[in-house]
């Protein structure tokens, strides 16, 4: 009985270790090699170096935008404007939008927005902003870092966004 | 032993306030021949005890192989399975332990940038572009924020024309 009640505890508590991250995680593997969807991801490493480059770049770019890049950690995309609200319905229902708190969700002309955060104790720093679009195109994003939601806030007002070469499917409105 | 001592360890016996050592001089006297007239009722009860506690038995007992079957359909399986127990609980605490490992160092991310159809690119272009994608990505958040601060804007109109009406 003894060895049972060990055995039955750390499975359980193993299991539910695997969690949230790697539900996203599968959820971005699973559409890695579908040519109907775009995905990026920049690792921590690659951050690493975004923060010299964004000192000695040509262009002027924003204090604001500097201090924002180098505190993130990690960035992942993925795009689609293939049965976008069917991805997006599917996308709520896979990763577990319980495990998050939910900043702000709006619905209108046809747009559905959610923003989500996680582990932010309260305050204003948190170390995941997860956006996730659906309507005409389906879009997820998922920062990681130390991420200040009021840093957030001022560079919707300042940044000024040069074309979009890189990712096809911005939303300029 | 006088009978009167007798008859004290015999109350005591009854009362099965007896010692091992009172138990045995009761089982010599009974055994011996000189039994007081008072005591003789009592002389089977304990030559009975003494014969039953010296049988032994030389025979094999064997059960049926009936019994056996049956014995053995009934072990429940935890009976059957315990001396394994202590491995798989071995097991899974290995199995929680990697799980945590994995957690915890998850290993295997690509350093460079991987942007869907694009093919890998150096690690300086590569810098120079994760950067680009990082402020179109960032600019498309804030326009999301923005476009979403304008219409909860747009839907307090009503609210306030109500409030005007009301005041």
């Amino acid at each position: 009985m003894k060895y049972l009640s060990i055995i039955i505890l750390f499975l359980f508590i193993g299991t539910s270790s695997f969690g949230q991250a790697d539900a996203i995680e599968s959820y971005f593997s699973k559409y890695k090699d579908d040519d109907r969807f775009t995905m990026v991801y920049i690792s921590p490493k690659m951050f690493q170096m975004l923060s010299k480059v964004g000192a000695s770049a040509e262009e002027d770019i924003d204090q604001e935008v500097i201090d924002m890049v180098s505190n993130l950690k990690g960035l992942k995309i993925l795009t689609t404007d293939y049965n976008a609200d069917e991805i997006y319905k599917e996308a709520i229902a896979k990763i577990n939008t319980g495990s998050y708190e939910e900043l702000m969700t709006v619905r209108s002309d046809g747009d559905n927005v959610k923003f989500l955060v996680k582990d932010s104790d309260g305050g204003n720093i948190v170390q995941e902003l997860l956006l996730l679009v659906g309507g005409d195109e389906f879009v997820m994003m998922s920062f990681i870092g130390e991420i200040d939601l009021r840093l957030i806030g001022k560079l919707a007002k300042s940044i000024d966004m040069k074309g979009a070469n890189h990712l096809e499917k911005l939303d300029n409105k | 032993m006088n009978k009167s001592q007798i008859d004290t360890l015999l109350q005591k016996y009854w009362d099965a306030e007896t010692t091992l050592e009172e138990e045995t001089i009761l089982g010599s006297y009974f055994q011996s021949h000189d039994i007081d007239e008072s005591h003789v009722a009592y002389t089977d009860l304990f030559q009975y005890y003494d014969q039953i506690g010296s049988q032994s038995l030389t025979a094999d007992i064997s059960l049926s192989p009936e019994i056996i079957a049956d014995h053995e359909k009934q072990t429940s399986l935890i009976v059957r399975f315990r001396p394994l127990l202590k491995y798989a609980a071995a097991l899974a605490f290995l199995f929680y332990a990697y799980s945590i490992c994995m957690n915890e160092f998850s290993i295997g991310e690509a350093d460079t940038l991987y942007a869907g159809k694009y093919t890998e690119l150096t690690e300086e272009d590569d810098a120079e572009e994760a950067l680009q994608i990082t402020m179109e990505a960032l600019s498309f958040l804030t326009a999301k924020i923005n476009k979403t601060e304008k219409t909860i804007t747009n839907n307090f109109i009503p609210i306030r024309k109500a409030i005007n009406v009301i005041n």
